[in-house]
């Protein structure tokens, strides 16, 4: 053989064996104990996807906030999984769904894998963006939260008043966001702390929707639509994340284990996902704290502007969802029990297609897509040999989606 | 390749496959063009373009169906917050507008005596600087011009308002059906000088007063849409309805129960019913204890005033169903009293009373205060039509937007007479219409959907709503919109006029309106409902997102929906300002039963001549039957479909007495004058009450209008219909 066959052969022989690495790393970004963290995109838009819920008919069933006319409606409820725990739940509504439309005349949709991230995206913003909207602030609350707070101490809630040490609230009329108010809290939080101390008012602690309250009672007499009205654009995930590394939050917080160790790992399940103002008064509770770990570890000071607080405390409460976190060896008893009496992965055909070889499912969203597009055939085959509707509980979607890229990878067929 | 297929045989058999596939190709496509023509024109390439419909303040957005080019359908636009693809008779008609063969097709001057309808064409720089030269010559005399046009809000009609303002004009419009005439009542019981926005949709009852809720009430096609809510909608019960109309309107025969009272007896009934929730304690006392104001005075005048026995004698209404009705008012969870947009100024007082009893402000199914402010420094067409009637003002130029001035039913029994004192009349009107028939200059303007349009949607609550389009064709005729007539003018005037009139055409003061919005941060272009709601909801959590990256890509959003909508209202208003000016303003509820007993002594000592109490209304169909629009000529008298001509309703013992029936053809003779009309009997009606329709005539208009040669307005005694009594006269 000559010398340049040998280069070339052995060229294509690294490019194969390099391929599966190269499939893996795309679909695992990290191993712990058995289980790889799965990489699902952030959006960037989670509210892209609204659009999406008309287009594919999701909105003759489901409401979002309103009486549902059949289905239940997606934005009262509280969903605290992952991002592949929704489209598994998705999932196991299928066959009910499917019959429904029949019922209702309506053609399932078919939906791509960037269309099932967006929906997915968007049904977690729901609950983020309006979340308010199921608790609307209590202004009488919130003039309560004014005084025994001690807010009162140094703000007059309408104009500036000169024998207050803090500025007059009124300009907060109109801005019906609780961001505006955690934003400037923050920024103004080690003026606040001077001014709190000299005059010995203690640290206040929000918990619930006493922001939210807060809010509300300085916007108690901003009616009409004649006011002037300031609104946030909704947060970007993406943007977050890369606010998250520029504002050297990683210093202290890590996501995943992956970061500094002064403050928590930020990608606890439930810990964030809560109201905006609920996140806004956690991260005022616990600035003190920061500023403090700030000076003794000579980090400048962290001020946020425009939509920067709205950007991070979208990606923290959207870390939970877009963290996923799958066990190959979970997902291949799931695999096993469920799916592989119809398809194998790299062994052929057999009623169902081989996995290994259908092109397109590198991605998690991919997978469950077109586990969608083909639930019908799907339900027949199995009502057909009397086998029952596989059902996935919290963390199964992404076990199973964890196997099979890892399946994949060996395979690489497709 | 075996020896028996040869190289020859290979070409042969190629060549034939081509030519068989070129061949097949050519049958199926003659085949194809074949089968679209045979199948009409639905397979003819046809797009639809937004448009807005101009007829009344409403602004229902319309889309126009162009086929190769030409339009040939107004549908309504489903993406319009206010009609979502509905659109009403007049509005569908809107396509024969353009078409209409007796628009005027350019700019012209009269060369004859004044409505002797004898014009000479002109070039629009000759026309320009006849009206400057006539505008720079009032600055001499003490006489100022007056500017009336039909009721309408957004950058166009402040252009029209800033360059007579400039011009030192009384600027005046005809308010049309919506709520701007109940403005005085609303601001006089809560302090608040907007108009008052009824949510009808979530109403559990409606007791309405003369509120034409299925014809033209307010915003006409959102009303009926709320209307059809209100009856029937998902997870609550049908809402109930009590009419209340001298006459059985379409309204009155959709409602559970119809009274048939005149004007001033419905104030009597209303100050009765709220006598009786008064004396009952019946009336929602954490409503009334909170905003209290002067309401124990009025509950104690309107008490010794209106005695059940005493209204019931006056109206006519046995007392046990004044009683049902008071306390069925006050025991449904959402009541809601609605009012006619022209009633009077007592019956809205009363109205507006009733609603205070009953807690109806700032709650669901019961009245907001609009979101904005009417422009400041527009007054009713009325008070200036009638000083001009009456001989009190002069007028040096009367400029007529449209024929709005005079084709609403009572204002004047003469136009011609009322106007002439003008000096000079000019009108905008695109047709010869009542107005434009006595001008001395033409200034023609386009038809709705050659024009640039952004126009705020008037008395939809709740949110703001601005219909916006571009022009869908091109100027069928030598027209211009009145807003770049209007520049032209400024510019040749020069001074105050030029510095504030700085647009060029109608298309800037759009575009200009667009940057505005666009920059204000919120709402967006129409939408679907359900983007509409997600809109909202966004809003109401402190959000909102741009759909639209550039001022260019937004404007073009906005025009190619067809508007611009914010649904986010925050109520509250109406308490906060109760609560700031220590409570509600109740108006003395004294005078109406000398009103309606005055009316009934009338109405027995009238006698034998004209025994009849006359009342003028209007339907859907005549109120918008202009000289351009036959297909409404063809819809008037609907159910019974009487087309083409005036009817009069009169009661079943009316038409006995006078040995008629449905059908006949009758005069109607008033001391001023007399005309044909078509009788309808209405059982139920009161006896002694003839009510006739008004269909606009214009003997000298277009070919559609000369076939109504006479209407009600001849009739009228004083200039006021309301005091005209009639007798009919078999044909």
């Amino acid at each position: 053989m000559q010398k340049g066959r040998w280069l070339r052969f052995a060229a294509l022989v690294l490019a194969v064996a390099a391929w599966p690495v190269a499939v893996a790393s795309r679909a695992a970004i990290g191993d712990q104990a058995g289980s790889v963290v799965l990489s699902v995109e952030l959006p960037d838009q989670p509210t892209a996807g609204a659009r999406l819920f008309v287009q594919k008919n999701c909105v003759k069933c489901h409401s979002l906030g309103q009486p549902s006319p059949v289905g239940p409606d997606l934005g009262r409820m509280l969903f605290s999984g992952t991002m592949l725990d929704l489209a598994g739940a998705f999932w196991n509504h299928a066959p009910v769904m499917r019959e429904k439309m029949r019922d209702m005349k309506i053609q399932p949709p078919t939906i791509s894998s960037g269309e099932m991230a967006d929906l997915a995206a968007f049904l977690t913003a729901y609950r983020y963006y309006l979340t308010e909207i199921g608790k609307p602030g209590n202004a009488t609350a919130g003039a309560r939260v004014f005084a025994v707070k001690g807010c009162v101490r140094c703000h007059d809630e309408s104009s500036t008043n000169w024998f207050k040490v803090g500025p007059g609230l009124q300009r907060y009329r109109g801005r019906f966001s609780s961001i505006f108010l955690a934003q400037a809290m923050w920024n103004h939080g080690p003026e606040m702390a001077r001014a709190m101390r000299a005059s010995g008012v203690p640290w206040p602690q929000f918990s619930g929707q006493e922001m939210n309250d807060l809010l509300a009672y300085l916007q108690a007499d901003s009616v009409g639509t004649n006011r002037e009205r300031v609104y946030f654009e909704p947060g970007s995930p993406r943007r977050g994340r890369d606010l998250f590394a520029s504002k050297q939050c990683r210093t202290c917080h890590s996501i995943a284990g992956i970061g500094g160790h002064g403050g928590p790992d930020l990608a606890r399940p439930q810990e964030l996902v809560r109201s905006v103002s609920e996140i806004a008064g956690l991260m005022w509770n616990h600035s003190q704290a920061m500023i403090a770990e700030f000076q003794r570890r000579g980090i400048p000071r962290v001020t946020f502007s425009g939509p920067e607080m709205a950007d991070i405390i979208a990606y923290l409460y959207f870390l939970n969802y877009a963290t996923v976190r799958g066990t190959p060896a979970h997902g291949k008893e799931i695999f096993d029990r469920n799916c592989g009496v119809c398809h194998s992965i790299g062994g052929g055909a057999r009623v169902g297609p081989d996995l290994a070889a259908l092109p397109g499912l590198d991605e998690p969203f991919a997978v469950l897509s077109a586990m969608w597009n083909h639930a019908a055939g799907m339900e027949q085959q199995m009502r057909a040999r009397a086998q029952t509707w596989p059902r996935f509980a919290p963390g199964d979607s992404a076990d199973l989606v964890a196997y099979l890229l890892a399946e994949r990878a060996k395979h690489p067929t497709h | 390749m075996s020896a028996s297929f040869s190289r020859r045989d290979f070409f042969t058999y190629s060549g034939s496959v081509l030519a068989g596939i070129t061949l097949g190709e050519w049958g199926r496509r003659h085949l194809a063009r074949a089968d679209a023509l045979a199948s009409g024109p639905s397979r003819l390439p046809a797009e639809w373009a937004p448009s807005v419909c101009r007829d009344c303040a409403a602004a229902c957005g319309i889309r126009v169906r162009m086929v190769d080019g030409a339009p040939v359908k107004v549908e309504g636009n489903p993406l319009c917050p206010i009609g979502r693809g509905r659109l009403c008779a007049s509005g569908q008609a809107g396509i024969e507008a353009y078409y209409d063969p007796d628009r005027l097709i350019g700019p012209a001057k009269r060369t004859g005596a004044r409505g002797e309808n004898r014009w000479t064409a002109i070039t629009w720089d000759e026309a320009t600087a006849i009206l400057a030269s006539r505008l720079s010559g009032t600055r001499a005399t003490e006489r100022r011009p007056l500017a009336i046009g039909m009721e309408e809000r957004g950058p166009l009609a402040d252009g029209w308002t800033k360059f007579w303002t400039a011009c030192d004009a009384r600027v005046a419009w005809t308010p049309a059906q919506t709520s701007a005439r109940l403005r005085a009542g609303f601001l006089a019981l809560t302090g608040i000088d907007r108009e008052p926005l009824f949510d009808l949709e979530h109403a559990t009852y409606v007791l309405s007063f003369g509120a034409p809720i299925a014809e033209t009430w307010l915003s006409p096609v959102w009303a009926q849409r709320s209307f059809g809510r209100f009856r029937r909608q998902a997870g609550r019960s049908r809402g109930r309805l009590v009419q209340v109309d001298a006459r059985r309107s379409a309204t009155a025969r959709k409602a559970d129960e119809w009274l048939a009272l005149t004007p001033e007896q419905q104030v009597v009934l209303a100050y009765g019913l709220a006598a009786i929730i008064a004396r009952e304690s019946r009336g929602n006392r954490q409503f009334l204890d909170r905003f209290a104001g002067n309401h124990a005075e009025f509950e104690r005048d309107v008490v010794r005033t209106y005695l059940p026995d005493e209204v019931s004698a006056l109206t006519g209404i046995p007392v046990v169903t004044i009683l049902r009705l008071a306390r069925e008012l006050s025991a449904t969870t959402q009541p809601l009293v609605a009012v006619a947009a022209d009633a009077s100024r007592e019956l809205t007082d009363a109205v507006f009373a009733l609603n205070a009893l009953v807690g109806a402000y700032d709650r669901p199914g019961g009245i907001y205060a609009a979101a904005t402010a009417p422009p400041d420094g527009i007054e009713d067409a009325a008070g200036p039509i009638e000083a001009i009637a009456a001989g009190r003002i002069r007028p040096a130029v009367l400029a007529l937007r449209d024929g709005s001035a005079l084709r609403r039913s009572s204002l004047v029994e003469r136009p011609d007479a009322a106007f002439a004192s003008a000096d000079f009349i000019v009108s905008f009107s695109p047709y010869l219409d009542e107005t434009s028939t006595l001008a001395d200059l033409l200034l023609p303007a386009h038809t709705p959907i050659e024009s640039w349009h952004a126009v705020r949607a008037a008395a939809v609550p709740p949110g703001e709503a601005i219909a916006c389009a571009a022009p869908v064709v091109k100027p069928r005729l030598d027209t211009r919109d009145p807003a770049e007539t209007l520049a032209h003018v400024a510019r040749a005037l020069g001074g105050p006029a030029a510095a504030a009139c700085p647009w060029t055409t109608a298309e800037d003061l759009v575009i200009g309106e667009l940057e505005r919005v666009g920059q204000m941060r919120r709402g967006g272009a129409y939408t679907s409902a359900y983007e509409t709601e997600w809109l909202l909801q966004l809003e109401k959590g402190g959000w909102w997102t741009s759909g639209s990256q550039t001022p260019q890509a937004f404007r073009q959003a906005v025009l190619g929906a067809g508007g611009w909508v914010d649904p986010f209202f925050q109520d509250g208003e109406i308490r906060s300002t109760l609560d700031a000016r220590h409570g509600l303003t109740f108006s003395s509820p004294g005078a109406a039963p000398a009103i309606a007993a005055a009316a009934l002594h009338a109405s027995s000592s009238a006698g034998a001549q004209f025994p009849y109490r006359l009342l003028i209304f209007e339907t859907s169909a005549s109120r918008a039957a202009d000289p351009n629009l036959p297909v409404l000529y063809e819809l008037l008298g609907q159910p019974e479909g009487i087309p083409w001509q005036p009817w009069v309703e009169i009661a079943g013992e009316t038409a006995r007495s006078l040995g008629i029936d449905t059908g006949a053809k009758v005069k109607v003779v008033s001391p001023g004058g007399a005309m044909s009309a078509i009788v309808m009997v209405v059982h139920g009606m009161q006896p002694d009450v003839v009510a006739l329709a008004h269909v606009p005539a214009l003997p000298e208009g277009g070919r559609w209008a000369r076939e109504i040669r006479s209407d009600s307005r001849q009739l009228m005694a004083a200039g006021s219909a309301a005091a005209t009594r009639v007798r009919l006269e078999r044909v």
